[in-house]
């Protein structure tokens, strides 16, 4: 599984739309196995590029509306409205818990309220 | 006592900030939201409760946030900064522009102790701004001339021909944009648009350009290079300058138009050529066909529709509109906040012929921006050309006799019938011999050779 998370310097970049890089991590069920920073364009290219870097999941800060449509288009798993240190969100991610406090940017609890595919789910429906 | 008077305080605060229909939020020294007003509710979709003691920008999620944040540089510098429009997300994900002022926040001693920013919703100046500018805009082009209009009401039936365009006009009147526009609203907008300058190429390496070649063909080709017309596959090929090109490429270029193959060089096999052209120049090609410069065959050829762009100088009623659209531009490019252009700058600017059209305006606009230190580009910002053309329209604003008043009068009426001198005596209802009398007695000669000078 390939987790894509729009990022500024070590934390998740405020708002998606303006973010300048990408932290791409392969993940496996027992941890990560390789970890790749990169530069990347802004805005209406992004969908496309991870698509072709056959990215599954993206989380990301706040992210406009348009833009998130575009990512759901492409088949990628959108998790928005995610704050925090990256490694921070990932160790979430794993442990399913990125639908708790910390990690959600305030105001936006709804947007999670009703979403159930964490790490271990979205692992477990890769391996089945 | 003191603790209820410091209850009161912060009531009042909060009634005061609440009465406010901009955003406000003030922050402590390490970003964190201290106060939020229900006008920052609506706006950010975020609750007061949820935003108190909450990082700035996990509330506001402005686009600066983070490398290029607003109150940092106001926390760093003790400077305010004032209406500096951002976008931010809301909570719900609509992206919103929103003017944003920051200012320092001190103690009763002086000290800093944190800062406060007020935002404003720019949303419903945005909608209006746009539909003003979607009913002069087509694709990227932007007029409210009545000729471009002609222009746009027919491009959607030219786009979706296929048929060869060809494009004329002055340098830098928009042709690449208007060819852009016929590929975008054909079918062939998700194909590829390849332009290429033909006069920026010496012939054999445009040869090698647009049509390619193979292995082998000559001593360097150590690959197969594929061409413009190959990149272009499906999509539209736009070739500039046509007229710049020699007669050996003419030959070529009429071959490929004629029979819709092409081969590239070293190649034993022909290509089928599946581009859409539209070809542009700057020069009359009839003209230059009548001279013998330019193949007849190619130049109808390529001239199944002509399409002629006005140049600047008789569109200046473009002129705001087109300053606003660079403004908005160079303001998203260089961070800046210019808010637009004093009326004596723009009278200048409205008023000046632009040989070198769109681009020159462009420019000018450009260098403005590097020397305008406020936010209102003034006539000191313009270059000094164009000062020179303000004083001397001030002092021809009142002519010193009616003779001069006279000259001036029939200069513009021979400028806007292109020094027809016929045509713009009937504009004028006077007999052409009374015209050529008046243009003698004042002086005034033609800028035309006389043998290019129409009578």
């Amino acid at each position: 599984m390939r987790i894509a998370i729009g990022a500024c310097e070590e934390e998740v970049a405020t708002v998606l739309d303006a973010a300048d890089e990408l932290t791409i991590i392969e993940a496996i069920p027992k941890g990560k196995k390789s970890e790749v920073r990169m530069n990347v364009g802004r805005g209406n290219i992004l969908p496309a590029l991870l698509k072709s870097l056959q990215i599954n999941v993206l989380i990301c800060g706040a992210i406009s509306q348009p833009l998130e449509s575009a990512f759901l288009r492409a088949g990628i798993i959108v998790h928005s409205f995610v704050r925090g240190r990256v490694d921070e969100v990932m160790a979430a991610f794993k442990n399913g818990k990125l639908e708790e406090n910390p990690f959600i940017m305030p105001g936006c609890h709804y947007r999670h309220r009703f979403r159930k595919c964490g790490y271990g789910k979205s692992l477990r429906r890769s391996r089945d | 006592m003191s603790q209820n008077r410091f209850i009161d305080d912060s009531k009042t605060r909060d009634i005061i900030l609440d009465s406010i229909a901009d955003g406000v939020f003030t922050v402590d020294m390490n970003w964190n939201i201290t106060s939020f007003n229900r006008a920052a509710e609506r706006i950010t979709g975020v609750l007061r409760d949820e935003a108190i003691g909450q990082r700035c920008k996990d509330v506001l999620k402005a686009d600066v946030c983070g490398k290029n944040c607003i109150l940092k540089k106001t926390m760093q510098t003790g400077k305010s900064i004032i209406n500096k429009t951002v976008y931010i997300v809301n909570a719900t994900g609509l992206r919103l522009p929103v003017s944003i002022s920051t200012s320092l926040l001190r103690d009763k001693k002086g000290r800093v102790v944190g800062a406060v920013e007020t935002f404003r919703d720019l949303s419903i100046e945005d909608k209006l701004r746009k539909k003003i500018t979607q009913r002069y805009s087509f694709e990227d082009i932007i007029s409210k001339n009545h000729k471009m209009h002609q222009l746009f009401d027919i491009l959607p039936d030219v786009a979706i021909s296929n048929s060869t365009v060809l494009l004329e006009g002055e340098s830098g009147t928009g042709k690449e944009l208007f060819a852009k526009a016929i590929h975008n609203l054909s079918g062939r907008k998700n194909k590829p648009f390849v332009a290429v300058n033909c006069a920026a190429l010496p012939d054999t390496l445009l040869e090698s350009e647009l049509f390619g070649y193979r292995a082998g063909a000559f001593t360097d080709a150590k690959k197969d290079k594929v061409g413009r017309f190959q990149l272009a596959v499906k999509g539209t090929l736009f070739l500039d300058e046509i007229g710049d090109i020699s007669s050996s490429m003419q030959i070529r270029l009429l071959r490929v138009l004629q029979e819709k193959t092409f081969e590239p060089l070293g190649a034993t096999e022909s290509v089928k050529n599946e581009a859409r052209i539209i070809a542009a120049t700057n020069q009359n090609l009839l003209a230059l066909v009548k001279k013998g410069i330019f193949r007849e065959d190619l130049y109808y050829r390529i001239n199944v529709v002509k399409l002629e762009l006005p140049p600047l100088r008789e569109r200046l009623e473009d002129v705001p509109l087109l300053v606003a659209r660079f403004i908005e531009q160079f303001n998203a490019a260089t961070q800046r906040n210019i808010r637009g252009v004093s009326g004596d700058a723009m009278s200048v600017l409205a008023s000046y012929s632009y040989p070198g059209n769109i681009r020159e305006l462009e420019n000018i606009i450009e260098r403005a921006f590097i020397l305008c230190k406020s936010n209102i580009i003034g006539l000191n910002h313009l270059p000094d050309f164009l000062n020179s053309l303000s004083k001397d329209n001030s002092r021809g604003s009142t002519p010193s006799s009616l003779k001069d008043a006279e000259a001036k009068f029939l200069l513009q009426a021979l400028n806007s019938n292109n020094w027809n001198r016929l045509e713009t005596a009937r504009q004028l209802g006077i007999h052409k011999t009374t015209l050529y009398r008046k243009m003698r007695t004042l002086g005034i000669k033609s800028p035309l050779s006389s043998t290019t000078a129409t009578c």
